[in-house]
């Protein structure tokens, strides 16, 4: 018997094309946000809702992340936005070689902003950096107020949380306060955005913090 | 995962869900749906990349050691099962994943205090403070293989 140290990072692939991702996007000063959720929180709807009011101002292109169909990219598509589709055939998350692939289909010529939706799951997406600058994680109060210590590593790696759905606050077991506790002990540098992408209160903090990024 | 992870708390019970539990296992291994799947092929082609820098008769390998941090949420009873699901009609049939979890510590920035982080709750139980660096549980990688020569 003898043993051959190997001392190579099991996503080491994944991380290179990362890294190169993140220099196009530098280069080219696309700003990429990462949207992770667990399905049904309200992705599409919050990012519907922002494209109708960003998408005078700011150039936006999105890619769209799902284990089957197009749904979401006909969605998107209705707002004249670049748009391209990720079906992962079963695939829990997106990682850089899709989004690689994906980037060929689109014109990023005067892109200022890309929206990479990722597939519904708070688990494993956490763990594929996708070169984006921000990872946005959105949680809805119909889903609970423990979600950020039952999935600690996507709450860890987020820079911004949005609380969606406060419009039905009021007919939900959902503690605002609890959530932002246990959310700040796993991520003290958390920042919070709470609103309702159905109603679109709320959407102009969101929209605010978007807009300074740029 | 949360399906799975009811699952899991029923099987330690040893309720009839353990039936359930290893069918869980076979369609996860045989798919492309589990997390740990895509994982157990990126060990794979890292553990094939390696043996082909090595002499023709380093080819058998006996043991593949991997270390994996609590962050990364890695379920070790699935990664094993797509493991073993993957290789086999392979040079690496005869082979067995080696996992070691490394639990998460920090060390405290405010207080100086190194600890264990307890249910995922990143302040120092020392001060409170939430100023801490974390040390150890973000690992993820192939540490060595053991081969027959």
């Amino acid at each position: 018997m003898s043993i051959i140290t190997v001392e190579r990072k099991v996503l080491e692939k994944n991380d290179e094309v990362a890294a190169e991702l993140k220099s196009i996007f530098i280069k080219r000063k696309i700003f990429v946000l990462n949207v992770l959720s667990s399905p049904g929180s309200g992705k599409t709807t919050l990012l519907e809702k922002t494209l109708k009011q960003i998408k005078e101002d700011i150039k936006v292109a999105v890619i769209e992340g799902d284990v089957q169909t197009d749904y979401d990219a006909q969605r998107i598509a209705k707002y004249k936005i670049p748009v391209v589709q990720i079906v992962t055939n079963g695939g829990c998350h997106l990682d850089a070689l899709l989004v690689r692939d994906a980037l060929k289909s689109l014109t990023l010529d005067g892109i200022q902003m890309l929206f990479i939706e990722n597939v519904g799951n708070l688990v494993c997406p956490a763990s594929y950096d996708l070169g984006e600058h921000k990872k946005i994680v959105i949680v809805s109060t119909t889903e609970g107020d423990d979600k950020p210590v039952k999935y600690p590593k996507m709450f860890r790696v987020a820079d911004v949380c949005i609380l969606n759905k406060i419009d039905l606050l009021a007919y939900v077991d959902f503690d605002v306060s609890t959530f932002h506790a246990n959310a700040k002990k796993v991520n003290p540098n958390l920042l919070f955005i709470e609103l309702s992408a159905k109603t679109g209160a709320g959407l102009e903090d969101w929209l605010k913090w978007l807009k300074e990024q740029l | 995962m949360s399906v799975l992870t009811i699952l899991r708390h029923a099987f330690q019970n040893k309720t009839i869900a353990f039936y359930c539990y290893n069918a869980y296992l076979k369609t996860a291994a045989c798919g492309k749906d589990m997390h740990e799947t895509s994982i157990a092929q990126n060990i794979i082609a890292i553990v094939q990349e390696t043996l082909k820098e090595q002499p023709a008769s380093a080819s058998s390998v006996k043991t593949v050691r991997v270390v994996i941090g609590e962050m990364i949420a890695v379920v070790p009873e699935l990664l094993h099962h797509a493991y073993d699901s993957l290789v086999s009609n392979t040079q690496l049939e005869q082979s067995r994943l080696e996992i070691s979890i490394i639990p998460i510590s920090a060390h405290c920035l405010s207080c100086d205090y190194t600890f264990g982080l307890k249910e995922f709750d990143f302040s120092c139980p020392g001060c409170h403070s939430s100023n801490i660096e974390v040390q150890t549980g973000n690992e993820f990688f192939i540490k060595e293989i053991e081969v027959e020569s």
